[in-house]
């Protein structure tokens, strides 16, 4: 009796441990997969610079909005931070909340995007463009298309 | 000293002769001693000249620092301090502080620090800066970034009155210093990235009512334009000039906002500024000249009509406003002395117009590399665009590659200074090209409207001379449209410029210096390492009979933008990785005064 129900806590335990590794696995391969979602849109060949597609040049559009105090290429101003730097401690969720709602932080302010449609329908492209960025696999400023 | 202290005595008698001062001659009187410096231009016309020559050519190596004082504010410091009779008057960025300081023994009288929301910041495209406060009939006139005007009280910092002249949530603020005429306070508008319509405001210095405010762009009442009497080229501009060259309502969130300087000639009666870009930055949606941004208007003083203008570049589509300083110099041209405006605009072309009649005399690249127009068409004012650098021709979606200068412009507002004594222009430059491509936006009301993307690099990616620097200070002959010499920089020169009798000439630079040239010959006499990049502008007054040098440090501005270009990945062109290191690398934030003079 004792052992049965000792058996069946085991396995319900370890069912448990099962489920939740199973979850947190695929929660972090979720999130890696979200963050290097821009691969699809990115072809480099030996020699030249990168291309990309038009779903991340909409992202490098959206990010104009922005260069006027992130920069040119997203490195940051003498007011505004470096998103190649920030885009590595956040992720999609808290970039888009960040992006719709703004923020005031120890650096200054940041607006609120959320009535823009110049950024808010592009979010996701401006994400992915934007990790593009952080993780070195395009250069700032205007880049050649690929798909035309 | 006993020439200074008659000199006060005399400009003193004056104010008491002339009566019931009004504003103006409270202003007139307190720039006519050479000893103060009383309005951001150091005089009405905008020379940044000073009559001081006790630092001199030959004794400007021994300057030291004799006091410095800390802001507090760790955003861009541009514009300078004014000095009025032994006060000094410092601003600040947001929050818009203003110090009162007592000379003698550099304690603080009073400290003014309005509340703003801070929803203002971020409106803002290009950092929190100010460039100043106006002194007048015993006022201090601040201009605050909420919009709000205000007069406080020069002797004791206490609000006398306030009014707003914008809507931050339609995305307009204000960074420019008001001036005051006659018994007017002058003031523009912010906002050209969110789309707003610029206009000229006067504002009675009594009570802060609106006498009355004219817009850059619409209908000919609003503008206060007569297509009959009010010219361009000499000619009569002629009836809807501005909506003529608008497509629908476009003109409505059009831009031409104001945020420059402003100078005046007391002879014509008449406010020298400049408009700013037309918006969007994407120029296919806005066919047309987009009448009348990037103009120099020439206004009456007391009724705000328009007597002039001249529109530098027509549909823009490069981003060069047109609201850098305006310089009124009496100089010869083509051998005969003219009352002048010499202007040094953010397209690249220095001009030189009779500035009573509007007349265009020269209009001649101060930078070599400028490559967007071959040459502006004497004629027709129009300048020359060069096809492969129209952005509109090759249209939305085409990046167009390595346009000269970049959108920050040969210079941007950072004011040059004029040596009556050498007759040459002193100009703070930039000397940086840029890509950029236009695309469709949507309008939204308080959300910023830019409508383009662009990246900039040093001139020399596409000059092909092999340098990398960014910026360059240069002496100009505004008579022949020439460069005397010029002086490279790495970085931007960002500062405003001050000319003295002593032949000497300072500016600042980004990452931090403060500098002295010879006059004549551009030889550099005195270099300090102040605490922060300065973008403010370089100023002298004396105390005690002693000369005094003053000038803010406190890097940002879009100068801070500026910087950050081609840093990173640009493998084409220069190879010289040296010239891109970050401005970090040499700088930090933090508002410091620092004041210099001789040894005693
Ligand atoms: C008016 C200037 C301004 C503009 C325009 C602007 N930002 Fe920011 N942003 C800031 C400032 C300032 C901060 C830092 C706030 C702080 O930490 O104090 C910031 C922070 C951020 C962060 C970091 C968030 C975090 O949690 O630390 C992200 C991401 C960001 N911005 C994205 C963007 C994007 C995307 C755009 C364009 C759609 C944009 N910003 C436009 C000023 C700006």
């Amino acid at each position: 009796m004792i052992d049965k129900e000792k058996a069946l806590l085991v396995r319900i335990f370890s069912s448990l441990i099962f489920l939740t590794s199973f979850v947190f696995t695929s929660a972090i391969h979720a999130d890696e997969a979200e963050k290097t979602a821009y691969k699809d849109h990115v072809k480099c060949a030996e020699g030249e610079p990168c291309k990309i597609d038009l779903y991340l040049t909409r992202g490098y559009r959206a990010f104009s909005q922005c260069q006027v105090c992130h920069g040119l290429d997203a490195t940051g101003s003498s007011f505004a931070p470096s998103l190649t730097d920030k885009m590595q401690e956040i992720d999609k969720a808290l970039f888009i909340d960040r992006v719709e709602n703004g923020f005031k932080g120890q650096i200054g302010v940041m607006p609120p995007w959320k009535e823009n449609p110049n950024v808010m329908k592009y979010i996701d492209q401006l994400y992915d463009y934007l990790m593009a960025r952080s993780d070195g696999a395009i250069p700032g400023g205007k880049l050649k298309r690929y798909d035309r | 000293m006993k020439h200074h202290l008659l000199r006060i005595l005399v400009a003193s008698c004056f104010a008491l002769l002339s009566g019931i001062a009004s504003a103006n001659d409270s202003v007139k009187s307190a720039m006519s001693n050479s000893g103060n410096w009383a309005i951001w231009g150091g005089d009405y016309a905008g020379t940044r000249y000073s009559e001081l020559d006790q630092i001199n050519a030959s004794n400007v190596k021994d300057l030291q620092v004799a006091w410095t004082f800390s802001t507090g504010v760790l955003r861009g410091h541009e514009g300078g301090p004014v000095v009025i009779d032994g006060t000094m008057f410092i601003h600040t960025p947001f929050p818009n502080k203003v110090f009162s300081i007592n000379i003698e023994d550099q304690t603080i009288n009073w400290v003014y620090e309005p509340k703003q929301d801070p929803d203002t910041i971020p409106v803002m495209c290009c950092d929190t800066v100010s460039r100043g406060v106006a002194y007048a009939d015993g006022k201090i006139f601040l201009q605050q970034a909420d919009t709000n005007l205000v007069a406080l009280d020069a002797n004791t910092g206490k609000k006398i009155w306030s009014v707003k002249n914008g809507d931050p949530k339609q995305g307009s603020t204000n960074t420019n210093a008001p001036i005051v005429i006659k018994d007017k306070v002058f003031t523009g508008i912010s906002g050209g990235e969110f789309g707003v319509r610029g206009f000229l405001a006067a504002y009675n210095t009594s009570d802060g009512s609106l006498a009355w405010k004219c817009y850059s762009t619409g209908p000919d009442g609003e503008m206060c334009v007569d297509g009959e009497k009010t010219t361009e080229l000499l000619k009569p501009i002629g009836a809807d000039s501005s909506l003529n060259t608008w497509e629908g309502d476009q003109w409505k969130i059009g831009g031409g906002t104001t945020w420059g300087w402003y100078s005046y000639d007391e002879e014509t009666n008449l406010v020298y500024y400049g408009t700013g870009n037309p918006s969007t930055w994407n120029p296919v949606v806005r066919p047309g000249d987009n009448k009348w941004s990037m103009t120099i208007f020439a206004r009456d003083a007391d009724t705000g009509m328009a007597k002039w203008v001249y529109q530098m570049t027509p549909h823009d589509e490069w981003d060069y406003d047109g609201v850098n300083e305006m310089i009124l110099a009496d100089i010869e041209v083509g051998g005969e002395m003219r009352k002048t405006l010499v202007h040094f605009d953010r397209n690249g072309f220095g001009y030189t117009l009779d500035r009573v009649t509007g007349e265009l005399l020269v209009a001649e690249k101060y930078d070599p590399a400028v490559n967007w127009a071959t040459h502006v068409d004497m004629e027709t004012g129009r300048p020359q665009v060069v096809a492969k650098y129209s952005t509109d021709q090759n249209g939305e979606d085409v990046n167009t590659e390595n346009v000269c200068p970049a959108a920050l412009g040969s210079k941007d507002q950072q004011p040059a200074a004029f040596s009556p004594k050498t007759g040459l222009f002193y100009v703070p430059t930039n000397h940086v090209c840029m890509d950029y491509e236009p695309f469709q936006v949507e309008y939204v009301a308080g959300q910023p409207y830019v409508g383009a993307t662009l990246s900039m690099f040093p001139a020399g990616k596409v000059t092909g001379d092999g340098t990398d620097h960014l910026g360059n200070f240069i002496a100009w002959d505004a008579d022949k449209g020439e460069i005397k010499w010029s002086i490279p920089e790495k970085f931007s020169v960002w500062s405003g410029a001050l000319a003295t009798a002593g032949d000497v000439v300072f500016y600042g630079t980004l990452d931090g210096h403060l500098k002295a040239v010879d006059a004549s010959s551009g030889e550099q006499l005195y270099s300090f390492k102040t605490p922060s990049g300065i973008i403010g502008n370089v100023n002298t007054y004396t105390h005690d009979g002693k000369q005094y040098v003053a000038v803010l440090s406190g890097v940002g501005g879009w100068a801070g933008i500026g910087m950050a270009a081609g840093l990173e990945g640009d493998t084409d062109g220069l190879g010289a990785v040296g010239a891109y290191k970050q401005l970090g690398k040499y700088t930090q934030l933090g508002g410091v005064l620092s004041v210099f003079a001789l040894p005693d």
